[in-house]
């Protein structure tokens, strides 16, 4: 970016209320017009809506969004089918894995590939845990957006349980780039099941607020284009809910979590879990961070991904 | 995987079947059906025509489809394997769902690369409203009756549709590398 360039650029995205057809005045009074992002804290430099404002009442509201758009297609374009799958990860950068899952199913899909059953249960897995650790920074911030400082604190803390469990079984903590065409990259490591007595209490107070929050919207319906979970209400003709018919993934991988539990091969209880991780030392190399591990005894603090180790409280 | 797990049954009884039903209101408008890997219909359908279609399928058939959930467009222009499609540079192609029946509709429409145009559906599903403003920013679609083709996603100054196969790595000029 030029001066020249930033000189060109920053007149031509200015909005000009009477192009749009949007009021200039009230009442004869002229109405003032504000930036509300995207650099306002709340906006959280994605979004930016120009207000109309008489005094403190808004009259008008232009919402103006591209500001996170990163071109995600075209970077597609020049990449592998397997080469995309890290870019997938960034698509929602809270999500995870969770956006390659529709990426996948879809080349699957095209390529007529069958997924095993523990591959799919494994994908589900870390998609749900993504799903805990989106929400919880979503209602932390959603709280702190209207002036309540402490949830945002507690959600963190769970966060952070839940990105342990992540970074011991995929070996990265946001974007894992875990699944790939037709499975996922590796095996759930010894001892995985203990990771998953975590508890997310902050989670259900959050989920509380914001469902009292979105009821008024949610019955409006189709004719927006919302979708879950903006739309998931009790079903009005009888239809079951959106997803209740639709898994997102297989339904057949959730039968088939009792198998894979029956085969771990150590105990769930906190200290001998402790062990099991540590005992990953020489698969460090498996989960890509590049950093030798030489005994088993010190993987926990010689490697940058499994330095603080799962704790389960 | 089975597929019968990922998506919707197809309608069994012909008198639910939405393809059907638009072959026998619109005759020749149904242009193709193209034949997927999915088990929901994909049809194309004549762009004149395109407002009718989806008014019927919101409005008219029984158990309508409610929801317009994603509208997008294609450049075809570099694409092999089209047996069976109308020919198409720029594609615009609309999701519908219908929560009643559980199942989904994808219909095509077929533009011209130099000048892809069609009309509008925001009349129709107001969802498609910024959808169409997408589609202008990011492949030059222009949407007859659309009121704004201001850009939706890039900057207003820019100088290109992005997502065209004609447009390669290089920035536009009034964007130096860094």
């Amino acid at each position: 970016m030029t001066p020249e360039s930033f000189a060109q650029t920053e007149p031509a995205n200015d909005i000009d209320p009477a192009a749009l057809g949007l009021p200039t005045h009230r009442d004869a009074v002229e109405l003032i017009m504000l930036n509300f992002g995207p650099h306002h804290p709340s906006t959280h430099g994605v979004f930016r809506i120009v207000l109309g404002l008489d005094g403190e009442e808004i009259v008008w509201a232009y919402p103006d969004i591209g500001y996170h758009h990163r071109g995600a297609e075209k970077m597609a374009e020049r990449q592998t089918w397997h080469g995309y799958i890290p870019y997938t990860d960034r698509i929602d950068y809270l999500g995870g894995v969770i956006s390659e899952m529709p990426y996948l199913l879809a080349v699957e899909k095209l390529c007529g590939i069958t997924v095993p059953d523990r591959a799919q249960c494994i994908r589900v897995m870390l998609s749900e845990f993504f799903r805990i650790t989106s929400h919880l920074l979503f209602y932390g911030t959603l709280a702190q957006d209207t002036g309540a400082t402490s949830p945002v604190f507690y959600m963190f803390v769970d966060r952070e349980r839940v990105y342990d469990a992540i970074q011991t079984i995929t070996g990265a903590r946001m974007h894992p780039a875990f699944f790939r065409i037709g499975g996922v990259a590796m095996d759930l490591p010894t001892g995985w099941d203990g990771l998953c007595a975590t508890s997310s209490t902050g989670c259900r107070s959050g989920w509380t607020i914001t469902r009292a929050w979105c009821c008024a919207r949610s019955c409006s319906g189709c004719e927006p284009g919302t979708l879950p979970p903006m739309t998931r209400r009790p079903a009005s003709n009888g239809a079951r809910p959106e997803r209740v018919c639709r898994p997102p993934a297989c339904r057949s991988a959730c039968g088939s979590f009792a198998p894979i539990r029956a085969t771990r091969t150590t105990s769930s209880t906190c200290p001998r879990r402790r062990t099991a991780i540590a005992s990953t030392g020489p698969g460090c190399a498996r989960r890509r961070c590049g950093n030798p591990c030489a005994s088993s005894a010190n993987a926990s603090t010689t490697c940058p991904r499994v330095r603080s180790g799962p704790t389960i409280r | 995987m089975t597929v019968d797990t990922l998506t919707p049954a197809r309608a069994a009884s012909p008198v639910d079947d939405p393809a059907a039903a638009l072959r026998a209101r619109f005759g020749p408008a149904i242009l193709a059906e193209q034949a997927t890997a999915e088990a929901s219909p994909v049809l194309w359908v004549a762009p004149e025509k395109s407002p009718e279609i989806h008014r019927f399928l919101k409005d008219e058939i029984d158990r309508p489809y409610a929801l317009l959930t994603d509208l997008w467009g294609i450049d075809e222009t570099a694409r092999e394997h089209r047996a069976g499609q109308p020919p198409s540079s720029v594609t615009v192609a609309s999701h519908l769902v219908s929560p009643d029946r559980n199942a989904d509709i994808r219909l095509k429409v077929a533009c011209d690369a130099d000048r892809p145009q069609l009309p509008t559906l925001a009349g129709i599903y107001p969802a498609t409203d910024w959808y169409e403003r997408e589609d202008f920013d990011m492949l030059g679609v222009r949407f007859d009756g659309h009121n704004s083709h201001r850009r939706i996603l890039m900057p207003n100054d820019w100088q290109c549709h992005p997502l065209r196969k004609t447009i390669k790595r290089a920035p536009p000029k009034n964007r130096p590398a860094a």
